[in-house]
């Protein structure tokens, strides 16, 4: 083969390859470009600027999303979401790191045992622990309350996991040193292991945050009052409500997507790294 | 002599505590936490699948009556629960091929690394982080039957969410849309860890690009597809959201995990949904280690 037609095919391959992903990208962003454009016109411009393109653009108003705000609780769905994804995140974040650490790097009667009681619990789909959870939380008090939101995703084991496999390759000497100076095991756990666990920590992070924010069940079964309802929640029951304005509803999709994407947006890379774990290495 | 046998002491406790107390109180806060609500539930719907309950009355013990209902075909729950149950494999078998081969064909492409790819591979990944109700939000406007854009742009007006089988279509749609991003992801990490130098190796010897997929890229992506596999297996069979929010009250588009949701709290007969989640996790298991066999074996 000669050198120019190797680049004639080169560039001819790059060019059919680039050309399907733009493809891909336009119908991926389909919905949400139509989402937008939707929220931000009257509801009578909306349905007439198909046939009559110029609607668009005298159309043009923020009222859909003025009027999502002042209709339904939304503003409230929102902090309650932050609330529950915030405290779920440290809190999750503080008790993984110990249990992990503790996994990783202490050693103690069962250790090897209650590990993998604990990893078994992964093989358990979730519909098995929604109505036992239910029963649970009822009978803490805690049913329509932001707690028994929060408190039930503390249990999982994928970060506890996570965090011991990345405390596992962390050289031990670094505890031997700590301890020669007299360090008791949290200080080991605070002063030496846990700051080196800053990827992971964030990876797990967006995780455990992304999880609790698009969480839909089990908030819509332990909440019953509108104050107390996550965004995806009160989403819910909105869209079962009243399906009746396109544009007020675009406008709350597209104010229920706006958090997310932002930490997306900052977090970018623990999303993606964050996704990329667990047993594809190695 | 005394201050000093009171310092010895202290330090004999404080060894003693690091040793043998300080680890159980590491995952101690943990393993609350794993105990009430991830071991506890298990135990709880074992037993609640031998009883009746229905919350406001007595807990009755019924043996395997729960059991015998439902897989009696000619009682009103079991046929309804195993109708449910194939709704889901329907969803399972048509939306996992999907899930997987063109995610791995988008990555594939990513990553071939031209300029401005990183900015559409987060285009193309953004979908998947929305909430459900998002999605559906976004779809069920969408595909309104008179007024949704998809029937303007074609110029029909195709019942998306209110006849088959558009409403299973529109349900695949939804959940494709939704859920590339997610295994694209994963697909792009596997692929960025071959070394170029395979690659390189196989050019010298003179291969094409079809062997090099063949031979280099889907071998050393096995361990990836192993997981992209089981984890869209279980979360297909989990699948919930997009029929209860795209097309509510549709028989035909019931899947199990919402009929099982629907009579644990629709119909209150909480041993009845216990013992169908349990079947339930049975099956799933056994697709999962069918599907992982024959993942393994063609790979």
């Amino acid at each position: 083969m000669t050198r120019s037609s190797k680049e004639v095919k080169k560039v001819t391959y790059s060019t059919i390859v680039y050309i399907l992903v733009v493809i891909c990208t336009i119908l991926s962003m389909f919905p949400t470009f139509f989402a937008i454009i939707i929220s931000i016109v009257t509801e009578t411009n909306g349905q007439t600027m198909f046939e009559n393109p110029i609607d668009f653009f005298t159309g043009l108003t923020f009222s859909n999303f003025v009027k999502v705000f002042n209709e339904s609780n939304i503003g409230r769905w929102i902090l309650n979401s932050f609330v529950v994804a915030i405290s779920q995140t440290i809190l999750y974040l503080i008790i993984a790191s110990l249990a992990a650490f503790g996994f990783a790097r202490l050693k103690f009667k069962g250790r090897k045992i209650l590990f993998n009681i604990c990893l078994l619990s992964m093989l358990v789909p979730g519909i098995i622990n929604i109505v036992p959870n239910y029963i649970i939380i009822s009978e803490m008090g805690l049913y329509d309350n932001l707690l028994g939101l929060i408190l039930p995703g503390l249990s999982g084991v994928s970060g506890v996991f996570l965090l011991k496999q990345f405390m596992d390759n962390i050289p031990k000497d670094f505890d031997e040193a700590a301890r020669v100076e007299g360090a008791t095991n949290f200080t080991i756990y605070s002063r030496v292991i846990l700051p080196m666990c800053g990827p992971a920590l964030a990876s797990q992070a967006i995780f455990t945050f992304q999880g609790a924010w698009n969480d839909f069940l089990w908030p819509i079964l332990i909440t019953s009052s509108d104050e107390n309802r996550t965004l995806a929640a009160g989403l819910y029951k909105t869209l079962m409500a009243d399906t009746q304005y396109r544009g007020s509803l675009m406008a709350a999709s597209i104010i229920s997507a706006i958090p997310i994407v932002v930490v997306f947006i900052f977090g970018q890379k623990y999303f993606t790294s964050g996704v990329g774990r667990g047993g594809l290495k190695g | 002599m005394n201050n000093n046998h009171k310092d010895y002491k202290l330090k004999k406790f404080k060894r003693g505590f690091e040793k043998h107390i300080s680890p159980y109180l590491f995952i101690a806060p943990y393993l609350v936490f794993f105990i009430l609500f991830s071991l506890t539930p298990v135990i709880m719907s074992i037993v609640l699948s031998f009883g009746s309950w229905e919350y406001t009355d007595d807990f009755k013990f019924v043996g395997l009556d729960n059991y015998k209902i439902l897989f009696d075909l000619s009682t009103f729950t079991g046929e309804k629960f195993w109708n449910s149950v194939l709704h889901t494999m329907l969803f399972v078998i048509i939306q996992m091929p999907i899930l997987i081969v063109i995610p791995f064909c988008i990555a594939y492409l990513l990553n071939v690394k031209l300029k401005g790819f990183k900015i559409y591979r987060a285009l193309i990944y953004l979908p998947a982080i929305l909430s459900i109700s998002t999605v559906s939000i976004i779809f069920v406007v969408l595909l309104d039957t008179n007024l949704g854009v998809i029937n303007k742009i074609l110029e029909r007006e195709i019942p998306w969410l209110t006849s088959q089988p558009y409403q299973w279509i529109s349900i695949f749609l939804l959940s494709t849309w939704w859920g590339i991003g997610g295994n694209m992801v994963l697909f792009t990490s596997g692929l960025q860890d071959i070394p170029k130098d395979l690659y390189e190796a196989a050019s010298i010897d003179g291969c094409n690009g079809f062997q090099k997929l063949f031979f280099i890229t889907l071998p050393s992506l096995k361990n990836t597809f192993v997981y992209v596999v089981t984890m869209t297996v279980l979360s297909c069979f989990n699948v919930m959201g997009q029929p209860m929010m795209l097309t509510p009250g549709e028989e035909s588009t019931e899947v199990a995990i919402q009929f099982i949701y629907n009579t644990a709290f629709g119909s209150w007969k909480l041993g009845r949904a216990s013992a169908m989640s349990i079947i339930m996790a049975v099956l799933m298991g056994i697709f999962s280690l069918v599907t992982l066999r024959k993942a393994l074996k063609s790979k």
